[in-house]
């Protein structure tokens, strides 16, 4: 009963399933939400330790009930790994305000509420970690993503300000910034004349982010860039 | 050919220092360190330690300004058996002053130290890994390799130099297997420099207040092991406490 616990959200089959994986094999207790039941629970039976919580991380109340449900099945989180992404990518003019709106639901707001629902119980002395996986859009716009990118660069100031006011309390917060189109089946199908080495891999990932998750507190990293060796950026 | 790998640090100062936690680290992990740095018998000290620790070290006293200095300790290092497999420039001069009463002489030779140097120490090390087409780069920043304050003048425009040097670095040798990174140390380091040069500093910021050795090792160490398929060009560090 005394393993830590680790919330996963935003569990598709490349980051989220890495990093459940990875901290799973750490000798964490994992939680993995997302929408798709189906997936989470393969993964399921895949991971040990592993539970699977079907939930819309843009609903503020389900967080809330979903993150007391983590609390009584397996234990406190004392790790949050905000994966959850929502992407929508347009020329300007083509944008409608509903789409903006959906990424930031999914990329900003659902931050703040995992964010609120899991940092009041590691204040209680604990301590602990949450951890936001971005890309290249939280740096900086582009054609095409000006229904995507506001909202990264949201997040990574949501983020910031996390980390600024938390950090003192005990609590480390980080934002990685993955730079690379990272190797999952629809990037393989969508880049399929790409080498191996074009991408990020989730494995590689998730090990930066449990580095980062498990730094002394007398050096604690805010910002992590991630690229694969032969990124062109 | 042989397993030994080799680690170059440049900047080496007191043993309880980053250059000499950073060698110490090293040679725990097993690598051959070569601990450059300007004063002998400092060098010396961290040797002596690493040696009595069981692991391999040798000194080279360089003046990292000098271009025969750094050519000259890459030579060494690389007659000796093993890889060339890390490189870390830790020169550097957090010398204070103000624009308008500051020499010439001055704001060169904190950029020699703080720039140029990185430069030299960068070029060989890129040049003697690409062949192999492998090997990690770390160059030490600080909170002044990002932003000038009026006492930082020369300070910060060497650091951001050489930040701006790394990132050229990354961009240009990472496709080409070799790992250059830059490091933020956000705040004052938890060694002699700050302990016994400025006690009162180091006991105003506390407990914890200063960004610990051990912790920047790791860090270290961490870029230098990461899995090809994601490098980290850039990292930040700094103590829990840090109002930053």
């Amino acid at each position: 009963m005394s393993a830590k616990v680790c919330v996963v959200a935003g569990v598709g089959p490349g980051t989220g399933a890495a990093l459940s994986r990875r901290f799973a094999a750490g000798g964490y207790r994992v939680a993995m939400l997302a929408r798709d039941a189906g997936r989470l629970a393969a993964l399921e039976r895949e991971i040990d330790g592993s539970r699977g919580y079907a939930v819309d991380v843009t609903d503020a109340a389900r967080v809330k009930e979903v993150v007391r449900e983590i609390g009584s099945d397996i234990g406190t989180p004392a790790v949050l790994v905000h994966n959850a992404v929502s992407g929508h990518f347009a020329e300007f003019l083509d944008v409608a305000p509903e789409d903006l709106e959906r990424t930031f639901r999914t990329n900003v707001l659902s931050l703040l509420h995992l964010g609120q629902a899991v940092v009041p119980s590691m204040l209680d002395g604990r301590g602990g970690a949450i951890v936001v996986t971005g890309n290249t859009s939280a740096w900086r716009g582009a054609a095409n993503f000006a229904a995507f990118a506001p909202s990264k660069a949201a997040q990574r100031i949501l983020a910031q300000s996390m980390a600024r006011s938390l950090g003192p309390k005990g609590i480390h917060v980080a934002y990685v910034v993955i730079d690379a189109v990272i190797d999952v089946p629809w990037t393989r199908q969508a880049f399929a004349s790409r080498p191996d080495d074009f991408f990020a891999r989730p494995d590689a990932i998730a090990e930066t982010v449990f580095h980062v998750v498990h730094q002394d507190r007398s050096a604690w990293t805010f910002e992590v860039d991630l690229r694969p060796f032969g990124e062109k950026w | 050919m042989s397993d030994q790998r080799k680690a170059i640090v440049v900047g080496v100062g007191p043993e309880a220092g980053l250059g000499g936690a950073l060698c110490k680290r090293l040679a725990r992990e097993g690598c051959h360190v070569f601990v450059a740095g300007r004063t002998p018998d400092k060098v010396e000290a961290v040797v002596r330690t690493i040696r009595s620790e069981g692991g391999r070290a040798t000194g080279a006293p360089t003046d990292t300004t000098k271009e025969k200095d750094v050519t000259a300790l890459f030579d060494h290092a690389e007659k000796e058996e093993g890889v060339l497999d890390l490189v870390v420039y830790n020169a550097g001069n957090a010398a204070m002053g103000q624009l308008h009463d500051m020499d010439a002489t001055f704001f060169e030779q904190v950029w020699r130290v703080g720039c140029f140097g990185g430069f030299l120490v960068g070029r060989e090390a890129v040049r003697r890994m690409l062949p192999r087409g492998r090997g990690t780069v770390i160059f030490t920043g600080a909170t002044a390799s990002l932003r000038g304050k009026p006492n930082t003048t020369a300070f910060a425009a060497a650091k951001a130099g050489l930040r701006s040097l790394a990132q050229s670095m990354a961009r240009a040798y990472g496709p080409q297997g070799i790992h250059v990174a830059h490091v933020v140390v956000d705040g004052g380091i938890a060694g002699d420099k700050i302990v016994k040069g400025l006690p009162q500093f180091a006991q105003a910021m506390g407990e914890d207040g200063l960004v610990s050795l051990a912790g920047l090792a790791d860090a270290y160490w961490y870029l230098h092991q990461q899995p090809r398929a994601a490098w980290t060009q850039e990292l930040d560090l700094r103590t829990f406490k840090e109002p930053f």
